[in-house]
């Protein structure tokens, strides 16, 4: 079962450019890990803080959106399943990068001497910035009438 | 000729094809089918259950799991942490010097120093329940399966193994639901190695002594991570010798996907929480207070000669070539008693207070590869008293019971004894 192509084209090719920036993203953290700076200003642009383990999950995420571009942009409902997967993810990761926010302010307003010289720029992170560019992928996976 | 043989294939799968035969038979005739909806469990399963996504979808939500539970239970930690050194400031008023270092450094350091983990051992269990309220964890034991089953363990193992993460005793107790004498016994012997919450303490506690928190979690995670893949490949290597024979398939019915309730979460997280309070309030006060007497006695002793001291004076030519001191030999023997005691004796014998100051020690004491090293060997030696006494129970066989904790304890200092040589190597 399918649904407009055209729609479908818009779709896929808006996945595939939040795809492959969660993919180069989480190349760069993985990289930066291992001591190899790629596309620095990029990665100054986004935040990136050189961790494997966020890199690695930044990856993942990409190629759940990635994996579902070919389906969509030919009309197939099944590729809107990696879209929203990949909305889920985003917005999971989301959630823990706002509840670290909010538990160190939390740090800074008890005056905890730990968090005295912390800002919430020090959380910052590529999928915060990543998620709001992925809004729309999350309001296609939030759309009912994909599913019927 | 056995059923097997004549079937061509499981009997288990035949009766379960069968059985799905004869429903949509039923369906066939009594249904009236309107056109089928696409739902979202069916999108969600498209990709959760991907043959290639699948398991690194699984491994991004437990490092999510991790990070939540270490870096953000941080201020939390401190708040506990703050309240301990005034509750252990009050009690000065008490003019006898042993009644006070009983109280201040047996119990409020000892157990204070554990009580400090409350917030990312509830953060843990909140996270595992709203992967598991969603449905999710079903379908990681479902991804998890196909690796399981070619490397020798049943697919019914992977909820013990699960619970295992939470404690290692109910783990091995829900192996009774596992048919087959040899799988069963695999699945207990591999469940130790499965990280319970009692070893996290120990791994927030080192890993937050050298890394930042950030770091500190995919850490933690890939210890999580290490238990797994070395259960898998135990599990591997038990069947090709000791425990002969092909797993059993693994049948199951996935449940829907639900959206996880605030009030359900925490319920859930509080059941497996207080467990742990539960122990912190009999057990570990119990053993707080047993290593301060065996640290202080015999009276007036400095602390390398006292009983804590020769208890780690004698295992401490074992784990020299580790780079562990008498003082960590020590606190690892007292870990027999649960895991978090670990934490707790090092309190005790380094003679610090709070969890800043022990990380502080810890730091000064090993260098970062050795502080790897002192996590996995954590996370693989003998397990506690109380795990050992369910694999007895459990297996009815002393044979069995005293073969998990000495293969763990080899296989721990190899794997630690690895991470300090190629660590060193590479670093």
């Amino acid at each position: 079962m399918g649904f407009d192509k055209g729609k479908g084209q818009m779709v896929g090719i808006y996945t595939a450019l939040i795809g492959v920036l969660y993919t180069v993203l989480g190349v760069i953290e993985i990289f930066g890990w291992l001591g190899v700076e790629i596309l620095p200003r990029l990665a100054g642009l986004f935040f990136v803080v050189n961790d494997a383990f966020n890199g690695f999950v930044l990856l993942v995420i990409g190629l759940v959106y990635l994996k579902g571009v070919g389906s969509v942009m030919s009309g197939e409902r099944e590729g809107l399943s990696y879209v929203s997967v990949g909305a889920l993810m985003s917005t999971v990761l989301l959630t823990l990068y706002v509840a670290n926010i909010i538990s160190n302010g939390l740090g800074l307003v008890l005056g905890f001497e730990d968090w005295l010289g912390w800002t919430v720029w020090d959380d910052f992170r590529p999928g915060l910035i990543l998620w709001v560019l992925a809004i729309p992928a999350v309001l296609v996976a939030l759309k009912k009438e994909w599913r019927e | 000729m056995s059923v097997q043989e004549v079937l061509g294939e499981d009997p288990e799968i035949v009766l379960a094809d069968k059985r799905y035969e004869i429903i949509s038979e039923i369906l066939e005739m009594s249904l009236v089918r309107g056109r089928r909806k696409w739902s979202s469990s069916d999108m969600l399963d498209k990709v959760f259950l991907d043959k290639w996504l699948g398991i690194p979808v699984f491994l991004s939500f437990m490092w999510m799991l991790f990070t939540f539970a270490i870096e953000t239970s941080g201020v939390y930690m401190t708040l506990v942490e703050t309240w301990m050194g005034w509750l252990g400031g009050w009690f000065t008023w008490i003019g006898n010097e042993f009644v006070v270092s009983l109280i201040v450094d047996g119990v409020i350091g000892g157990l204070g120093g554990v009580l400090v983990f409350i917030p990312p051992i509830f953060f843990t269990f909140l996270g595992i329940s709203i992967l598991e309220d969603s449905g999710y964890m079903a379908r990681a034991a479902f991804v998890v399966d196909r690796i399981m089953y070619k490397l020798g363990l049943h697919g019914r193992s992977f909820i013990p193994l699960l619970l295992g993460f939470g404690c290692n005793v109910p783990g091995i107790m829900a192996c009774r639901s596992i048919e087959g004498e040899n799988d069963r016994l695999v699945t207990i012997l591999v469940n130790p190695l499965m990280s319970c919450g009692a070893r996290l303490p120990v791994y927030v506690l080192v890993a937050g002594a050298f890394w930042s928190s950030t770091q500190a979690s995919g850490v933690v995670w890939s210890m999580y991570l290490l238990g797994m893949v070395l259960a898998v490949v135990i599990a591997f290597l038990l069947r090709k010798t000791l425990l002969r024979g092909e797993p059993a398939p693994f049948i199951m019915e996935l449940p829907p996907y639900r959206a996880p309730t605030l009030h359900g979460s925490v319920v859930h997280m509080w059941e497996r929480g207080f467990l742990f309070l539960k122990k912190a309030g009999t057990y570990l006060l119990g053993a707080g207070i047993l290593v301060w007497f065996l640290a202080s006695f015999p009276m007036g002793a400095p602390i390398e000669q006292t009983y804590a001291g020769m208890i780690g004076h004698a295992v401490e030519p074992l784990l020299r070539p580790l780079g562990f001191d008498w003082r960590i030999g020590a606190a690892l023997v007292f870990g027999l008693l649960a895991k978090e005691v670990v934490v707790e004796a090092l309190i005790i014998i380094f003679a610090v207070e709070g969890e800043a100051a022990i990380s502080a020690t810890i730091a000064a004491t090993l260098t970062p590869i050795q502080g790897l090293a002192l996590m996995v060997f954590v996370l693989l030696y003998v397990p506690c008293i109380a795990v050992v006494a369910t694999i007895k129970a459990e297996t009815n066989s002393w044979k069995w019971t005293l073969f998990g904790p000495v293969y763990q304890t080899v296989l721990a200092w190899i794997m630690a004894y690895l991470v300090v040589v190629v660590g060193g190597a590479v670093l």
